[in-house]
């Protein structure tokens, strides 16, 4: 339970830390790949909907679109690679870095579908340039790894046998 | 493992249960497919997601509590030192009223012209928009012998829609039936017009378009058939005929509808053989600020013509912060209201510095809301130029290309202003973002997608004099 209110009220900080990094590196870190790439492959699976949610509502609280599109622009990616659990058993960081560069060409065009198709601005321009693919297949799994070791994101680990 | 399955079957169903939860995590499919009800059905869910934005903000507020800066009241002199935004509204005033004291050569002299602004506008029909305009003005406050005809400029738009004394009360609004309104069991008002063509003017009938057409209005009963199925693809102009004995009443002679638009087949020729005639209105509903009621009289003292943006309606005296945030606009406001009661907030409302705005609430509720500036990437807006020319205010719609620093740029809707650079504004009214309010200079350039506008919009150094505006007419309105 505590997981889940830490994570609740700190979702928001999470995407301020991203703007604020955003601001004084030159590339941008998408820290929501990183939170999709947890779900994806780390949480539990019962967990996901709920971390999920957490997530969108602390997004559309500071970016474009209502919580609806920026749940469906981090569902539906990590809806697709949540099966790759059982395939890729090791999850090693090449399997990390390519489930990034699958959340970082997704995410992006079905946030703009939904967006248009209720009539939202959502601002996708940054994060649909090659560059920015990249940079996300590359960032997001270290992103991830170190938000692993924070405390509201190991109480929603997986526990594997 | 597998031979422990074989021994104890229920073993072996569980785990495949659990890999089968995670191959398909029925929870998630079901959320993702709230989502996709809630994006169709945004009310269903609206109250739900705004108690858990308000819960999420709390340790937001707690801190912009510590580190947000408290407004000052923005007097005018304060305003005046601040930045031009006052002054440029006045200019607007001044030159909207001037436009509103022009006749249009049809228009007979025992008329004087009342600007009134639009107060909201009816249901949308389709890509035509609006088909009602309600004004800011009771259908009592009306003299005797008004006409019906309204115009924008010397633009027909519509007319005024006849009393309903058993469903209006007494403070009922004006309404303007505009071209396009097209209601179940009841007569269009049919217009006789010409079409300004090359060879001479081609005398038709403008009515309502089908709601499956690409245009709101469309041209029937052509005077010269032939000459109607040679038209071409030119857009000429489409202006009242002001027949002398229309049954409908009198209409003036010349006032504008809008712009011809030919649709049919190209031959290998090139020529166009047309299958139906459109029209294109001059002024489409979503960028009318104000119209113009004729009233008969030689110097009838109207209603105040154009009051001051702010003027009806709430200011909420904020507290901001600034949040970092990582897409292109790259800054969002947290701000708080001074006092939580009645302080409910509504997306999509004004954040204003003096008379200038400085962007919209993107998320709102009891007493706070998000802020992004002016120019996020998708949203369109109603605009009104003010040129540098001299000429009268033009309103439009445009929708918001990007941000970059202070530069802005929108996609203008229909043909680039004459005059490439002046002053921008909101126009046309929408909710909780009053019209007049001061956008800056504005440099207009055409490019192969349209033209567009390049506007300086300065955020305000200052962010002490931020207060956040609510529309007087929505304040009784359910939360």
């Amino acid at each position: 339970m505590i997981g889940w209110f830490l994570w609740f009220f700190l979702a928001p900080y999470l995407f301020l830390v991203e703007g604020l990094l955003a601001g004084a590196l030159p590339f941008r870190i998408d820290l929501a790949a990183a939170v999709c790439l947890l779900a994806a492959l780390f949480v539990r699976t019962g967990a996901v909907p709920g971390f999920l949610l957490c997530a969108a509502l602390g997004r559309a609280l500071l970016e474009d679109g209502d919580t609806a599109v920026h749940f469906l622009s981090m569902g539906i990616p990590v809806a697709v690679l949540l099966p790759a659990r059982l395939a890729f058993v090791e999850r090693s960081w090449t399997i990390q870095v390519l489930c990034a560069a699958f959340l970082a060409l997704t995410m992006g065009p079905v946030a703009s579908f939904f967006a248009e198709l209720s009539r939202q601005p959502v601002d996708v321009a940054a994060a649909g340039s090659w560059s920015a693919v990249l940079v996300t297949a590359l960032l997001a799994p270290a992103a991830a790894g170190a938000l692993r070791i924070l405390p509201p994101f190991g109480l929603f680990a997986e526990r594997r046998a | 493992m597998m031979s422990r399955a074989r021994r104890n079957p229920s073993f072996g169903q569980s785990a495949a249960a659990a890999q089968g939860r995670q191959v398909f995590p029925v929870a998630l499919y079901a959320s993702l497919l709230a989502a996709v009800l809630a994006l169709v059905q945004p009310a269903a869910l609206r109250a739900v997601e705004s108690a858990c934005a308000t819960l999420q903000v709390l340790p937001l507020r707690a801190q912009g509590l510590l580190s947000g800066r408290v407004a000052r009241a923005a007097d005018d002199a304060e305003v005046q030192r601040i930045d031009g935004a006052m002054r440029a509204v006045d200019a607007l005033r001044a030159r909207r009223l001037a436009a509103a004291r022009r006749r249009p050569a049809g228009v007979p002299l025992g008329f004087v012209g009342w600007s009134v602004p639009v107060q909201s506008r009816g249901v949308e029909r389709g890509r035509a928009g609006a088909s009602e305009l309600r004004l800011a003005l009771p259908r009592s406050a009306l003299p005797a012998g008004t006409a019906p005809w309204v115009t924008v400029g010397d633009v027909l738009i519509g007319f005024l829609a006849p009393r309903d004394e058993a469903a209006d009360g007494e403070d009922a609004a004006a309404c303007v039936r505009l071209l396009h309104a097209a209601e179940r069991g009841v007569l269009p008002r049919r217009v006789p017009a010409w079409i300004a063509a090359d060879d001479g003017p081609l005398p038709v009938v403008v009515e309502p378009a089908s709601s499956i057409d690409a245009h709101p209005l469309r041209c029937v009963l052509p005077a010269d058939p032939y000459r109607a199925a040679t038209i071409g693809a030119g857009e000429p102009e489409v202006m009242t005929s002001g027949l002398v004995d229309d049954p409908l009443g009198p209409l003036p002679r010349g006032l504008r509808i809008g712009k011809l638009r030919v649709e049919g087949y190209r031959d290998a020729a090139g020529h166009v053989v047309p299958v139906g005639l459109f029209v294109e209105p001059a002024s489409p509903p979503a960028s009318i600020h104000s119209v113009v009621l004729w009233v008969p009289g030689e110097r009838a003292a109207g209603p105040a013509p154009v009051s001051r943006p702010l003027a009806d309606g709430t200011l909420f005296t904020a507290r901001s912060s600034r949040l970092p945030v990582a897409s292109s606009v790259r800054v969002r406001w947290f701000v708080t209201t001074e006092v939580l009661a009645d302080a409910w907030l509504r997306e999509g409302a004004a954040l204003v510095h003096g008379e200038r705005l400085v962007g919209v609430l993107a998320t709102a509720g009891l007493g706070y809301g998000v802020v992004a500036p002016f120019g996020q990437p998708g949203r369109s807006w109603p605009v009104t130029l003010l040129p540098g020319d001299g000429g009268p205010p033009i309103d439009r719609t445009a929708r918001a290309l990007r941000r970059e620093g202070t530069n802005v740029v929108l996609a203008l809707d229909g043909p680039a202003p004459g005059a490439r650079q002046g002053l921008a504004f909101t126009g046309a009214s929408i909710p909780d973002v009053p019209a007049g309010l001061f956008l800056g200079a504005y440099v207009a350039s055409d490019t192969a997608d349209g033209p567009v506008l390049d506007i300086d919009h300065v955020t305000p150094e200052d962010e002490s004099a931020l207060a956040i505006f609510r529309h007087a007419e929505r304040e009784g309105e359910a939360r």
